[in-house]
């Protein structure tokens, strides 16, 4: 068994500040639209439920297409961040585990 | 109630037979490969991104998501889909905050997250403590469910099902572990989804692949004019809608049985596109069920709502008889068997992993952590997690059973959803975000958010006695609005009071951000 890693020094390194920053460039902005987009559509159904019964689209009221806006909006945000996570964080996490003694 | 044989129905019964022997099948194939805990609990580590996805999404499409969604909305309307959305974009958080980390720094157990940067012993059990009463709460309103749908479906009696349901689970999670009930999650996906789509289409079909028209049919029928594509039949208050869509957009990250799919995969890559796939597969389900909802509302007549049963639960498969020809047709018979097969297979493999996560927080959290502090070897523990498995599935059977079918299961899985949001989300949450969390903190919160669930949900109106809850103190029927602020108010308060163990924290966060030093696939050994 290989010696362990000294974490302390790994949370220091440029490369793993790098690394968080660029996780919490994707992760924040797609937590804020996720909990608008959701928490207006929730406020919506609670509080606006004429505005909800109304059908702009054939007989498809704007309740359901909200809501299914939500899929497309899941989506984008899941597969944008897998993306995102392969190209640049993905590289810098591998940098970092192949700098370090193998713990077993 | 013993049902007459005369009112068994041949085809269900050997649909389910033929299912029954194909999952037995896995079962045997997956109990060879398993030899150690690893392969137990984790499924040996070696599930590939796109079938952990789709098992994921078998994990999300329970019962409750497939019969359940699917009845509110044709008995309610709009209301019955909140649910139903707010589970999938709880895949949010779970991708962005959990899965990754999850992976990196644990081993079975969403607990062993806690156990890295806290006193280990304490928090341990707080989080085995929160894993076990979500899944004794969801569990035995499964196989409440599990039970009446089968006597509905396929006349057998309410404790024959419910028996041949435990026993069936049991077998799976005792000789085949994790990967079988892996396997068994993702054959039951590709079935449900099939089913799902083959019933939306047709029914898009029946109105020339006019969407529009399905929602105007749909709403003619329903008798509520337009109240019928509008919130507000179901869930009247407005307070609730808002409580019961927190619920289940942060409950679904908070269940165990879904946390510990991220351990099957060999990296935190897998995990992170496991979770994207699942999103996928959950995505189209959640379109297809509209249809089937309003489908049935459309195309049942007048008898349907007296065919579907309280809570609806059997209109997709009466649905899919009216579709096939109706009773009595050979091809209203065959697919009415199909979608019940379909529902079958759902519970049976939702019940499985529901055991393997009790299993795993009972022999791994509380036995070899807590109790033999870390002095046990693979195969004590996974003898340990063999008996809990039997003695959860037994017990969990025994109540279903003494409950009878008449419970109201409704309030067992807002009880379920509102825990694993007000008491698991939050430690876990704070676990990797937040550098002074500590020991002190992670037991309030779990505690706080657990008896405060439970306290409320008995105050709510579908608990309290009475008729239709008249004069109960809490006036919402899901109390997670106020209970997921409770949870991190308990974590924040008890934190700031309790001592700092922190000594940890950049250890788990260099682990859960770079997967230095995390359990590695037996492929990779």
């Amino acid at each position: 068994m290989a010696e362990t890693p000294d974490w302390d020094a790994l949370g220091e390194r440029d490369e793993f500040r790098e690394l968080v920053r660029l996780r919490r460039r994707f992760v924040i902005p797609a937590m804020i639209v996720f909990a608008v987009w959701f928490g207006g559509f929730l406020l919506l159904a609670a509080y606006a439920r004429d505005f909800m019964g109304k059908t702009p689209i054939g007989d498809i009221s704007w309740a359901y297409i909200i809501a299914l806006s939500l899929i497309p909006m899941t989506w984008a945000i899941a597969f944008g961040y897998v993306r995102y996570a392969d190209r640049n964080l993905t590289p810098l996490a591998e940098d970092l585990a192949l700098d370090e003694p193998r713990e077993r | 109630m013993t049902v007459p044989l005369a009112e068994v129905r041949a085809l269900p019964v050997a649909v389910f037979a033929v299912l029954l022997a194909i999952t037995l099948g896995i079962t045997y194939w997956a109990a060879k490969r398993t030899s150690d805990t690893d392969a137990f609990w984790a499924a040996g580590r070696g599930i590939k991104a796109p079938q952990n996805g789709l098992a994921l999404a078998g994990d999300y499409m329970s019962a409750a998501a497939f019969l359940g969604v699917s009845g509110l909305i044709f008995l309610y309307g709009f209301d019955g889909y909140i649910t139903g959305i707010a589970a999938l974009v709880s895949f949010i958080p779970v991708l962005l905050l959990l899965a990754e980390r999850l992976r990196n720094a644990g081993k079975y157990t969403m607990a062993d997250m806690l156990a890295f940067r806290l006193n280990a012993r304490p928090a341990r059990s707080a989080a085995a403590l929160g894993t076990l009463c979500v899944v004794a709460f969801y569990l035995v309103a499964q196989m409440i469910a599990a039970g009446a749908l089968i006597e509905a479906l396929a006349g057998l009696s309410f404790g024959f099902a419910v028996l041949l349901t435990g026993t069936a689970m049991l077998a799976y999670v005792i000789f085949g572990g994790m990967i079988a009930t892996t396997w068994v999650q993702i054959v039951k996906a590709v079935f449900l989804l099939g089913s799902v789509t083959v019933l939306a289409v047709w029914v898009l079909g029946k109105s020339g692949f006019n969407p529009s028209e399905v929602f105007a049919k749909a709403t003619k029928a329903s008798g509520e004019g337009a109240k019928y594509l509008e919130p507000g039949l179901f869930l009247t208050q407005p307070a609730d809608v808002i409580s019961t869509g927190l619920a289940f957009a942060l409950g679904t990250a908070g269940l165990p049985h879904i946390l510990m799919r991220f351990f099957t995969v060999p990296d935190a890559r897998a995990a992170r596109s496991s979770a994207a796939w699942a999103v996928l597969f959950i995505g189209i389900f959640y379109v297809l069920v509209i249809f089937v909802g309003l489908g049935a509302r459309a195309l049942l007549g007048p008898n349907g709502d007296s065919l579907v049963g309280e809570g609806g639960n059997l209109a997709a498969p009466y649905l899919a008889q009216t579709l096939g020809g109706g009773e009595g047709t050979a091809g209203g018979d065959i697919f009415f068997a199909i979608i019940s097969a379909a529902a079958f297979a759902t519970i049976l493999a939702v019940v499985a992993g529901l055991v393997i996560a009790a299993s795993g927080a009972v022999a791994h959290d509380v036995w070899t952590n807590v109790v033999k502090r870390g002095r046990s070897d693979q195969a004590q523990e996974m003898r340990v997690g063999r008996i809990a498995a039997v003695g959860v599935g037994v017990l969990a059977m025994a109540l279903a059973l003494l409950a009878g079918k008449e419970f109201n299961v409704q309030f067992l899985v807002g009880l379920a959803f509102s825990v694993a949001a007000s008491a698991n989300f939050p430690a876990l949450l704070l676990a990797v975000t937040w550098r002074r969390f500590n020991t002190a903190g992670a037991i309030t919160g779990v505690l706080v958010g657990l008896v405060s669930s439970v306290a409320l949900i008995v105050m709510s109106p579908s608990v309290w006695p009475g008729p239709d809850g008249d004069g109960s103190p809490f006036p919402l029927s899901n109390p997670a609005i106020v209970t997921i602020p409770l949870g991190f108010l308990g974590c924040v308060v008890g934190t700031l009071l309790g001592r700092s163990d922190d000594k940890t924290f950049e250890e788990l966060k260099v682990r859960s951000e770079t997967g230095i030093g995390a359990e590695q696939s037996a492929a990779a050994h």
